[in-house]
């Protein structure tokens, strides 16, 4: 199992998956699951790298993927908290009628 | 340093009234009072201490103010100097108590900006810097602006920007000359440049220099004394500004200007005084012919006036017509005699203003033709009155003949035919004030009028030191003239 | 006691009293009992002056002064000059001033400022007496503007009254003319001299005698302007309007001003500055003195007022006195001012009593009137504009009313008259006549013959005037019934001053009127300059000036040839004098005779009706019921040009010099101001205004991009890493 193509192609698929979900989804729950898609996919993509391409001691791109997850989790906190306050204030959380920055 | 401590303690006033609580008006006032009596208990001391036969400069302290611009602080005075700040003590303690009940909105400003005002007026009579003399000089510039436009009547913005612009306007041609001064002798030192403009050969006792500068000079102090055409700013400030406000400017600031007529145009640029007062070629009599229209031209504007307070103004431009002549003449008997005209005048029209002020506090108009008869209803008030109009008409036993006197004796000796047409000022003086006498006091009462309190205390004891001095120096003038006759003769001796 | 001490009570006393008034009233209290307090002060002051007049000795003049302004090229100092005239200037103010304040405690009783009557009554004895006593002319310029003032307040003390608020300001302007001339001529004496003081080693009349033949035109100048302040106050022609106006004041201040003292201040100025006089000026004081003596009286004829008859009389003797001076009779002129002083004030408080009667009836006759002090404020019956209780063709038949009035009047009337040896003014009046003369006889001078013949008819005139108003008002039948009922003597406090003055006017009984004794009195050997006239007009100094002067050799001549005449006969057994004695004294007779007889046969006999004379003579008698249109003239030309100059004047500085101000502010408002303001609106602010307005429009249509909806923003951020993407990857 030295084949770096197989991570990188489930990773890719998990990437436009997400994007997809992010691009389409009238949920922002459903945008955030499609982030967090995204977001794993660049985690498997860091792991893969670092176990296929980089010297075997250097751990560092797995150290970055163990940040990257705990970044989504705090991402997700943090969305979800703004999601609320979103649904407060407008009592949806549809994005396409939260549009009060527009120009 | 005690000079310093005259001038800067009504400006520590300012600071200690500034930082009183808003709702304590009474306490501020008071706080003025005491801000204002300090400096007249000095110039007492000062009165008492000051050497009456000596025609140097006393109290003299002199440090360095700015190093780049040679730009000393040098105070000090001289006899004439002297009896000015007598005067301006006097008046600011007295103005405090003639605001006391008619200033009612923004107390606290108005008694900050009267002390500024003090401390301004101070310094300017001690001055011996050119550059502090000129910063003094604007410094009482602002508070009366303020003082005028706040405080004043219906039009009081037109006649306050009027007076700054036509002060301003002397005061830029009054620096320039300043400059053109400080640039030919090297100083802004004044007692320097005297002697300097009187050593033959340098630059600053040219000629043509001495007179140009002059006429920057003049100009600026014409504006304040004011001579005319420049005096209609006058009736106008007068007109708008509070009772104690017009005590100042007449009793005070018009004599700005001819201190500095005397103690820079005639002291410092003789040479330009010469052409204009020497009585000879074609600008010869300039000086006295200006000095013979205020006096005749003011008293005949008087005469038609209807404001009370207007007239007052124009006979101010008269009265200082007098001492223009009398410093025209340049003997001991005219400039002695314009000196304390100066002095008499400051005494004699604060009185003047303070009793229009005290009529127009009860009627709420100034209008000449709109009293009449109140000689029965307010006796006390006719009496004083009577006093300040005859003493202001010249007559003798009260002090303004004595000034007005020995300009015109003085000038006949210069300029005889347009003294003796001066004195057509005395008629015409007469008149205007026995017609407004016999208009407001004499006559059956007003029945408008009927119950118009009579003057009060407050107001009896702002008028009775002034009625004091003018009777004082009416019957026995050496009292003053002590001061200055040394200074005088100081500033004559070139002359030979 | 020294003269100095007495001259200090003296002055002092009516001060202190005054003073006590004013402190009292600005402290807002009545001066209680001020009426005694100045009756007092004037008595002190009197008993003082008797004490100098009769210990000093005249022929010594005492005279102190002190610096007043310490001014060292030019000398201002004040102080006293003690010599005979000035003891019996003194003297007469005292007395007539004593007794006007003891008349006045009961004239003036009753009205609500009486203590401030009192008061200026002690002001202006103050004020007069610095003048007597002053020794240099500004001293005496001082007391005599201080005495214009008291006059002023005392004319106008019932200001209420319309015609004395007018009356007061007239008196004051009309003086203040004469002042002007008066200070112009001390600015001449000083301008030459340096010094204002007049005795002494270093005063003007040392000085005068070192003048050049040059200067006697320049001094004949000054001397004439100097007496303009005596035509002033005088009330010379042509400013004597004044004080027939100035009857609008208190009876008893028309006897001490108007009559006694301050007018006649103006004779002792004249006679003061006899050492300064010329031939020319004195011949100019002289035709002043002349044509007013003449033209008052004729005036005095057809007035009704009597106070206004007296005070035409008042001004024609004193142009009588002036008259004298002019002519050189410096001791006839001092005479008659102080004999005048005392039948004047006699005469004037006389008619005080009987207006005093009057308006006592008035009041009793309509009960309404509570306020006294409201005279002539409302007139029953108006006539003329004159005051009913001060108008003759209400009075007669008073004499069994008021008997004592009535003697002590006709005394003072036969006195003014000049009905001969008895009375006082007939010596006065006598000694002027003889003066005249004698110096047209010596001189041969037509101009001295003129002035004769003036004065001559004038006594005439003056002894008709005076009788028509004793049998107006005393004798007859009285012509107001209802007033006359009420009419009763006046009070003893009012009657007794007159007996006094009555028995002044009596030169057998006194010294100070008695002529002989007054000639050797007032002559002062050691003052050659201020000696007796005929001394005065020989004396060294003018003869000199004569002599200088070139123009006068004839009187040059005759003068040495008097002054020669005079060492070796003595002046009174001079015989041209003796000549011009003999012929005055029948004429005088006549002129009494013809003067009240004239009177009698149309006032008392009324053989002649006054009425038809009248109309006969209506030009005439116009003429003078107008007096000569004076006041029509003053009016119409000088107050009127002076009152329209003024506006003009103050229209002129109202339109042109600060419509030139507001002009140039204006101009420079809106004229440069609107220009910039423009340049600045147009170019440089349009400059800012552009740019701002295309980042604006620039920046609306940008906005759009900004939908606002988080997945468009994620789209165009997909495009973007695709492009990116696309650009990396080509490189």
């Amino acid at each position: 199992m030295n084949d770096l193509t197989p991570y990188l192609v489930i990773s890719t698929t998990l990437f436009c998956l997400g994007i997809f979900a992010v691009l389409t989804r009238r949920n922002a729950i459903s945008i955030l699951m499609g982030i967090e898609l995204i977001l794993n996919a660049c985690n498997l993509n860091f792991a893969a790298f670092s176990r296929f391409v980089t010297p075997p001691d250097d751990i560092s791109g797995q150290i970055i993927s163990i940040f990257g997850i705990v970044l989504a989790a705090a991402e997700a906190a943090v969305f979800l908290a703004i999601i609320l306050a979103i649904y407060r204030e407008f009592s949806t959380i549809s994005p396409d009628e939260t549009d009060t920055l527009k120009g | 340093m005690f000079l310093s401590l005259m001038i800067f303690i009504p400006l520590l006033g300012m600071v200690v009234v500034l930082l009183l609580p808003r709702d304590q008006e009474e306490l501020a006032r008071r706080v003025t009072l005491g801000f204002t009596l300090i400096p007249l208990l000095l110039a007492v001391v000062l009165f008492m201490q000051y050497d009456r036969s000596a025609s140097d400069l006393q109290f003299d302290f002199d440090t360095v103010w700015i190093k780049a611009f040679d730009i000393h602080y040098h105070i000090g005075i001289n006899g004439i100097s002297v009896t000015l700040l007598l005067l301006t003590a006097l008046l600011g303690p007295i103005c405090v108590l003639a605001s006391w009940r008619n200033i009612e909105k923004g107390v606290k400003a108005y008694l900050a900006l009267f002390l500024l005002l003090e401390t301004g007026m101070i310094g300017f009579f001690c001055a011996q810097d050119l550059f502090l003399f000129y910063v003094f000089f604007e410094v009482t510039l602002l508070p009366m602006y303020f003082l005028i436009g706040i405080w004043g009547g219906p039009r009081r913005e037109y006649a306050a920007i009027k007076f700054f612009l036509y002060t301003l306007f002397g005061g830029v041609l009054m620096l320039i000359a300043i400059i053109a001064v400080y640039i030919k002798g090297g100083t802004f030192d004044i007692p320097t440049l005297i002697d300097l403009a009187s050593r033959e050969g340098h630059p600053l006792a040219d000629r043509t220099f001495q007179i140009w500068a002059f006429l920057g000079f003049f100009i600026g102090f014409a504006v304040k004394v004011p001579i005319f055409p420049f005096h209609t700013w006058l009736p106008d400030a007068h007109v708008e500004a509070p009772t104690a406000i017009s005590v100042i400017l007449a009793g005070i600031l018009l004599k700005m200007g001819t201190y500095g007529l005397v103690l820079i145009n005639f002291a410092m640029l003789p040479k330009g005084m010469e052409l204009f007062c020497n009585g000879e070629g074609r600008w010869g009599n300039a000086f006295a012919v200006l000095g013979f229209v205020n006096i005749v031209y003011g008293s005949l504007c008087a005469l038609a006036q209807k404001d009370f307070k207007k007239l007052v103004a124009y006979s101010s431009i008269a009265h200082m017509g007098f001492v223009i002549l009398g410093l025209a003449a340049r003997n001991e008997s005219g400039m002695n005699g314009a000196i304390l005209q100066m002095f008499n005048h400051g005494v004699i029209s604060a009185m003047l203003f303070l009793l229009v002020g005290v009529v127009y506090d009860r009627a709420h108009h100034r209008e000449i033709g709109g009293f009449g008869g109140l000689g029965s209803r307010m006796p006390i008030y006719t009496g004083i009155t009577t006093v300040a109009f005859m003493a202001s008409l010249g007559l003798p036993g009260l002090s303004g003949f004595v000034g007005e006197a020995l300009s015109l004796l003085g000038a006949y000796d210069k300029f005889p035919k347009l003294t003796i047409l001066s004195t057509i000022g005395i008629v015409i003086g007469a008149a205007y004030f026995l017609w407004t006498l016999q208009r407001v006091f004499l006559g059956q009462l007003n029945p408008k009028y009927a119950d118009m309190p009579e003057i009060n205390r407050r107001e009896i004891v702002t008028l009775v030191p002034l009625g004091i001095l003018t009777i004082v120096l009416g019957i026995w003038p050496s009292f003053a003239m002590d001061m200055f006759n040394e200074a005088v003769k100081g500033l004559i001796a070139p002359l030979g | 006691m020294s003269v100095v001490v007495l001259f200090s009570i003296i002055l002092l006393c009516p001060l202190a009293a005054f003073s006590v008034f004013s402190l009292l009233s600005l402290a807002g209290r009545n001066s209680p009992r001020q009426d005694l307090i100045s009756t007092a002060a004037m008595l002190i002051a009197f008993v003082c002056s008797l004490l100098l007049f009769v210990t000093a000795n005249p022929e010594n003049p005492d005279h102190q002064t002190l610096t007043w302004l310490p001014l060292e090229s030019v000398d201002f100092s004040m102080g006293f000059y003690f010599d005979s005239v000035t003891a019996v200037m003194l003297l007469v103010v005292t007395i007539v001033s004593s007794l006007v304040h003891i008349f006045s405690i009961g004239y003036m009783h009753g009205d609500p400022r009486y203590p401030r009557f009192f008061a200026f009554l002690s002001l202006f004895s103050f004020s007069m007496l610095f003048l007597v006593v002053s020794d240099n002319l500004l001293g005496i310029y001082i007391g005599w503007e201080l005495v214009g003032l008291c006059s002023y307040l005392l004319i106008g003390f019932w200001f209420e009254k319309k015609s004395a608020a007018d009356a007061c300001k007239k008196a004051f302007l009309t003086t203040r003319v004469g002042d002007v001339g008066m200070f112009i001529g001390m600015m001449m004496l000083f301008a030459k001299f340096q010094t204002l003081a007049l005795y002494g080693e270093d005063g003007i009349f040392a000085a005068v005698s070192d003048l050049g033949a040059g200067d006697l035109t320049w001094l004949s100048i000054a001397g004439v302007l100097i007496f303009c302040g005596a035509v002033g106050k005088s009330a010379q022609v042509p400013l004597h309007t004044w004080l027939p106006d100035a009857m609008e004041g208190p009876t008893p201040v028309s006897a001490l001003i108007h009559a006694a003292t301050m007018v006649a201040a103006g004779v002792y100025l004249a006679a003061r500055m006899f050492p300064l006089l010329t031939p020319d000026s004195s011949l100019v004081i002289a035709y002043i003195g002349g044509i007013t003596a003449l033209i008052a009286a004729t005036i005095a004829i057809v007035r009704f007022d009597i106070k206004r008859v007296l005070a035409y009389s008042t001004i024609s003797q004193l142009g009588y006195m002036m008259l004298a001076i002019g002519a050189g009779s410096y001791v006839a002129g001092l005479f008659h001012l102080t004999t005048h002083a005392f039948f004047k004030a006699l005469l004037f408080l006389g008619s005080g009593s009987v207006i005093h009667a009057f308006h006592a009836s008035h009041q009793a006759h309509s009960h309404h009137d509570e306020n006294g002090h409201s005279r002539g404020s409302e007139a029953p019956f108006a006539s003329f504009g004159i005051d009913p209780a001060q108008d003759m063709r209400h009075m007669g038949g008073l004499r069994r009313k008021m008997p004592l009035t009535f003697v002590t009047m006709l005394i003072a009337t036969l006195s003014i008259s000049g009905v001969p040896f008895l009375f006082s003014g007939f010596w006065s009046k006598d000694a002027i006549l003889v003066e005249v003369l004698y110096r047209a006889m010596s001189w041969h001078s037509v101009h001295h013959y003129i002035l004769f013949c003036t004065a001559a008819l004038a006594a005439v005139i003056t002894a008709f005037y005076m009788f028509r108003l004793i049998f107006m008002t005393f004798f007859g039948e009285p012509r107001n019934r209802e007033m006359y009922d009420h009419v009763h003597e006046s009070p003893k406090v009012m009657t007794v001053p007159l007996i006094i003055l009555a028995v002044l006017s009596f030169p057998i009984f006194n010294t100070i009127v008695n002529k002989g004794f007054f000639e050797n009195y007032v002559k002062t050997p050691e003052q050659p300059h201020v000696g007796s006239p005929k001394h005065a007009h020989d004396s060294q100094s003018q003869g000199v000036l004569y002599a200088q002067a070139g123009l006068s050799v004839a009187y040059a001549a005759e003068d040495a040839h008097q002054h020669h005449d005079d060492h070796a006969a003595g002046e009174h057994h001079n015989p041209i004098h003796d000549k011009a004695h003999n012929i005055v004294i029948p004429l005088s007779f006549v002129i009494v005779i013809l003067g009240i007889g004239l009177s009698a046969l149309f006032y008392y006999w009324k053989k002649i009706s006054a009425e038809a004379v009248a109309a006969k003579f209506r030009p005439i008698y116009n003429l003078f019921w107008n007096k000569y249109y004076f006041d029509e003239f003053y009016n119409g030309a000088i107050v009127a040009f002076t009152v329209a100059s003024s506006r003009l004047f103050g229209l002129f500085d109202l339109r042109v010099i600060d419509g030139i101000v507001n002009g140039i502010g204006f101009t420079v408002r809106e004229l440069f101001s609107r220009l910039i303001g423009w340049v600045d609106n147009t170019f440089v602010d349009g400059l800012v205004n552009w740019v701002a307005q295309i980042t604006l429009s620039v920046g609306g249509r940008i906005r759009r991009v900004q939908t606002g909806m988080i997945q468009n923003y994620l789209l165009i951020i997909l495009g973007g890493l695709v492009l990116l993407i696309l650009i990396f990857r080509s490189l």
